[in-house]
């Protein structure tokens, strides 16, 4: 196999060879640095996000009347008059969230169930739309809703007395009606994700579909449904508009749901749109309810996107 | 089509021995791609080790071996192909015309313009027959009249014998033709270019046996122009069209080697090395 | 199948009946119910839409009975009581004075009204009928043009006045024209009590009798809040009047100008992402952090604006950077709403548009690699042209949720009384969703109905914006 190399073929004198050599390509290289920059607004955001948020609450903290001991214990927030105790925001956040996930959890699950287990790929084909314009809607709807609709018919079922005109129930209730969808779909894509073999060892052994669907497919999906949980807690921590409209217009410290009580989104919400001045006591103490919620729901997002990685690795 | 039929290792012996007779045939042979003690890395696995390959210019060379071998690893990486897998590296030397591709300096997309690829499944841009063709062209020359264009497009059509089928409709989308068809079109994509080489990765595997011969008689006219490297898991085909053949083998490590680089009727006839006689005469793979 | 003649025939037990065993029976019992729950679970979250839309047009429009807020016998001239005559002045003490006050009087007086001389009989009047110069009030539709003029002149500013003459001199109005502008600008005509939509459909008869015994002589009708007009009206303080023109516009140039921000740094960090980044810590760090910032909480995002936009940047947002003429005193503005909506909205477009890109089959990137063709050539003319439907698809996403967001506006943004249109980056504005927050606030009937009427304007927008995403991400997967 004696082979000489030569460096002119007759086919490389009729065609002139072109360099292999890196030319410069100034168009690709400000195209390519275009594209990063946009990946980076992205950091620049969330720098920005954490920064304003400590930024400010470090200035709040650092105010005379305030100190980070009474921030947590104290029952009572009116920055203006020296009390800054946040509780009674984190409360009322809490039982609307509550309230909110106690009934979007089983229904939002069991609909998931229902449209992945039960329902022919046709009927998927019609729900899951439905399903999704009901995410769609904004959720000023919502809380419109929340006091047209839902505060009356509390307040005829239980008495016009018992209810008050700001409640937490109603707030609580309609935003169950919001995350439902979020908790239905984000359900269903756990449960789907399951795969057939299963299903088909528990038909195998007897099973029907229920006891297929509760015992052997909802156990298969748990991190998936717990990831939906979550992400619907962290919504229902986030929401604004609804319990802007209809949970209170003022901090008050109780676990009364009939009650008026303002929760933490609701209360930056109205602080921020009144006509406040940016060097008030009420304006920086706002940036320390922010940095709260903050850390909550990212906690929450994080621990979700977590299970929802160990949904996607098992399968 | 008859002609092409009655192709089989007899006549390849004639075409090869036309090439590489006499002492003085054998010295215009030119090598066109060598790759030298080249090991090729997917992370911390190494897919292939100490490959030594040559592809003489204006030759078919088949790269044959049992599937998973490595053997379009190796071709991908005639091309710089495995560039675009994230976390691949190579060790060794591949060069085209004397030229390390892998040097520094070298920008991928020149190495890529003089060497082409046909793919294993035909793949057209979801365009227009005519655009399929036109992109390459106009990538290198943004700016070409629209009749020099139309020339180009039918020229290269033609040297991928599918003008016939496309010609009256090079408006309709390319993903609308037949499998045979795409492929060709796809080859024609290629020569648009005009490159120096080109790599064909199991270009028949997915189509019909008639579109499989009308492929391969395309190769072996072909070849007048280019430097064809063409991987193949049938052996027909290998000793069909092409003029040196090198078979791969896969070690225990899973890594993949070149076991024997010959002319093709030597390794269909007498091989040197066990493995590769079993694996030609159907006893392996 | 024959059966053999068994040498214990007694032994052999009957062999089981398919679906006669009891406790699979009850199993099957139990699953039926279990469906029919999940199915339930189903129907009331679609019942719980149904019930919202319900909600929401069952309040844009309906009966009403209509009033106005100004007694209008007190803005009209009126005949001084000193100029009528005794008899004139008898006449109206035995009209307006009650029947058994009329009895008591002349003993608290001490003699019969006959009696009294015209001065006493006024300063009766006065004491005894309530509004005494009402009596004598002429109609407005007695009234000269001229006279109508003046009374319009005597009960609206003199702005308002000099704005109106301007619109159309007053000389060249109709006594028609005269009387509908004083309804509007002095008595203020308006609503005083609603009916839903429904219950005035199918309940109207009762619903009359109802009017005719608490509001006797008042006019009533069938009143619609979602009007054009209430479309293309200016923002008033009257339900009856107001509009949500400058709110639309607002909502129209804040969503321009997100697009515009989000929609080409969404795109390009989404390709980036995808075609770009290696596996560099930096590019680990970009995507955790955009799932991480899709599920920050957008009124977070209007802390952010506020902060950076309105007070820190406020020197650019208000334009007064650039040279605007009278700009606004802080970066409340048109800009700083946009980017802050736009931040919101990046995350999901960035997340949507990898998904799609991601879709791209790869072995079109190595027929244009093979080609020759830069990285950025084989995303130019393949990839982006193959995943664009489907980016496509996720911005119409955004906007409509950028569309509906509130929160983070309210923190940002409109947070004053806004009746100018905005007309560009630098104006102060107002939006559709903030304007139903404001009316939905306020506990009357006549402002829900016009936060409804803007409901439905805003829901339209959304939904037709979903639907359409919807439907071309179904059209999609088929075609996939």
């Amino acid at each position: 196999m004696a082979v000489i190399t030569q460096s002119s073929g007759a086919q490389a004198s009729a065609r002139e060879r072109i360099s292999l050599k890196k030319r410069p390509r100034p168009g690709e290289t400000i195209i390519q640095s275009l594209l990063f920059v946009s990946g980076f607004i992205s950091i620049l955001t969330t720098i920005g996000i954490v920064l304003v948020l400590v930024s400010e609450a470090l200035i709040f903290f650092a105010s005379p009347e305030v100190s980070l001991i009474e921030f947590f214990t104290d029952t009572v927030w009116a920055p203006e008059a020296g009390r800054v105790g946040i509780l009674p925001l984190v409360t009322s956040t809490l039982i609307t969230s509550v309230i909110a996930m106690i009934i979007a959890l089983p229904i939002g699950l069991s609909a998931a169930i229902f449209l992945s287990e039960y329902a022919s790929p046709r009927a998927r084909g019609y729900l899951k739309p439905i399903l999704e314009l009901l995410a769609g809607i904004p959720t000023i709807v919502y809380g419109f809703f929340a006091v047209t609709f839902m505060t009356p018919l509390l307040k005829n079922i239980f008495g016009a007395d018992v209810v008050e005109f700001y409640n937490m129930a109603s707030a609580g209730l309609v935003m169950s009606v919001m995350i439902v969808p979020i908790v239905a779909s984000m359900s269903e894509d756990a449960l789907s994700a399951v795969p057939r073999a299963l299903r088909e060892g528990s038909y195998g052994l007897g099973a029907t579909r229920l006891e297929t669907s509760l015992k052997i497919v909802v156990p298969a999906a748990a991190s998936g449904i717990a990831a939906a949980l979550i992400v619907g807690i962290s919504r229902a921590f986030g929401e604004t508009m609804i319990v802007a409209l209809a949970a209170g217009a003022g901090p008050n410290f109780t676990f009364n749901p009939f009650q008026a009580a303002e929760t933490m989104t609701g209360h930056i919400a109205r602080i921020s749109s009144g006509d406040l001045s940016f060097d008030s006591l009420d304006y920086i103490s706002i940036f320390s309810i922010g940095l709260l919620l903050f850390i909550m729901t990212l906690t929450l997002n994080m621990i979700s996107r977590w299970f929802v990685r160990r949904y996607r690795e098992v399968y | 089509m008859t002609q092409i039929r009655s192709l089989s290792i007899q006549s390849v012996k004639a075409v090869a021995k036309d090439g590489i007779a006499g002492g003085e045939t054998q010295a215009i042979l030119e090598t066109k791609i060598h790759a030298e003690n080249l090991c090729m890395y997917y992370g911390s696995f190494r897919a292939l080790v100490d490959v030594n390959f040559r592809a003489y210019a204006n030759k078919i060379t088949a790269i044959i071996g049992p599937s998973g071998c490595g053997k379009s690893t190796l071709l991908r990486t005639f091309n710089r192909m495995n560039d675009t897998v994230a976390d691949t590296r190579i060790e060794g030397q591949v060069t085209l015309d004397g030229e390390d591709i892998y040097a520094p300096d070298v920008d991928p997309v020149a190495v890529r313009r003089r060497v082409g690829m046909v793919f294993q499944k035909p793949n057209p841009f979801p365009k227009s027959i005519y655009d399929n063709i036109a992109f390459g062209i106009k990538l290198y020359n943004p700016r070409m009249p629209k009749s020099e264009l139309d020339a180009r497009v039918e020229a290269a059509l033609r040297g991928a014998a599918v003008w016939d089928d496309v010609k009256d409709k090079l408006k309709q989308p390319g993903t609308a033709l037949s499998g045979g068809q795409q492929q060709r079109l796809c080859i024609a994509r290629a020569i648009a270019v005009e490159p120096e080489v080109i790599l064909m990765d199991e270009p028949c595997s997915s189509l019909d046996p008639i579109s499989t011969l009308k492929i391969e008689e395309l190769m072996v006219e072909l070849k007048r122009d280019y430097t064809i490297i063409i991987v193949t898991h049938n052996m027909q085909q290998a000793a069909r069209v092409s003029d040196y053949t090198a078979m791969m083998m896969m070690r225990e490590d899973r890594a993949g080697e070149v076991i024997e680089f010959d002319e093709t009727e030597t390794i269909f006839t007498k091989p040197k090395d066990k493995r590769t006689e079993d694996y030609v005469t159907g006893r392996f793979g | 199948m024959a059966v053999s003649p068994s040498p214990f025939p007694q032994t052999l037990p009957a062999p089981p009946e398919i679906g006669a065993d009891p406790s699979v029976r009850r199993r099957q019992r139990i699953g039926a119910i279990g469906q029919a729950g999940l199915f339930l679970s189903l129907v009331i979250a679609l019942v719980a839409l149904i019930v919202l839309l319900l909600d929401v047009v069952n309040k844009i429009g309906g009966m009403a009975v209509y009033g106005y807020r100004v007694d209008p016998l007190t803005i009209v001239p009126s005949i001084p009581l000193e100029e009528l005559s005794q008899e004139e002045l008898l006449q109206i003490a035995r009209d307006f004075i009650p029947a058994e006050r009329l009895d008591e009087l002349p003993d608290e007086l001490g003699m019969t009204l006959e009696e009294l001389t015209t001065d006493d009989l006024i300063g009766v009047i006065y004491n005894e009928v309530p509004n005494p110069e009402t009596i004598t009030a002429r109609p407005l539709d007695t009234l000269a043009d001229q006279e109508l003029v003046e009374v319009l002149d005597n009960n609206i500013t003199d702005a308002r006045f000099n704005q109106l003459n301007a619109e159309k001199p007053f000389e060249s109005r109709s006594r028609e024209e005269l009387i509908e502008l004083i309804e509007e600008e002095v008595l203020l005509e308006s609503v005083v009590k609603t009916w839903p939509l429904l219950a005035s459909l199918f309940n109207r008869q009762a619903i009359e009798e109802e009017i005719q015994a608490n509001y006797p002589g008042s006019e009533y009708g069938f009143h619609w809040w979602l009007t054009p007009e209430f479309i293309i009206s200016d923002l008033t303080t009257r339900p009856e009047t107001t509009g949500v023109r400058t709110a639309i516009i607002g909502s129209v140039l804040v969503i321009f100008f997100t697009i515009l921000f989000a929609v080409p740094v969404g795109i390009a960090a989404g390709i980036y992402l995808e075609e770009f980044a290696g596996k560099s810590r930096i590019n680990t760090l970009i995507q955790t952090n955009i799932y991480n910032l899709s599920g920050v909480p957008s009124i977070i995002y209007g802390m952010l604006g506020l902060a950076i936009f309105v007070r820190a940047l406020s020197e650019f947002t208000s334009g007064a950077a650039f040279g605007i003429p009278d700009p606004p005193p802080n970066g409340r503005t048109v800009i700083s709403a946009a980017l802050t909506m736009g931040l919101l909205i990046l995350p999901l477009i960035i997340i949507n548009t990898q998904e799609a890109i991601r879709a791209v089959p790869q072995s079109l990137r190595d027929g244009s690699l093979a080609l020759g063709a830069t990285k950025w050539q084989t995303v130019r003319h393949h990839v982006l042209p193959v995943a664009m439907p489907s980016i496509l698809t996720g911005i119409i996403l955004g906007i409509s949720r950028a569309v509906g967001e509130t929160a983070p506006l309210i923190v940002v943004g409109a947070a004053a009384f806004v009746t100018t249109d905005p007309s560009g980056l630098f104006s102060t504005f107002t939006v559709l969703p903030t304007q139903i927050y404001t009316w939905a606030k306020l506990p009357f009937d006549t402002f829900r109905n016009i936060s409804a009427a803007a409901i439905v304007v805003l829901l339209v927008v959304v939904i037709l914006f979903n639907l359409t995403a919807i439907i071309m991400r179904n059209r999609l997967r088929k075609s996939l």
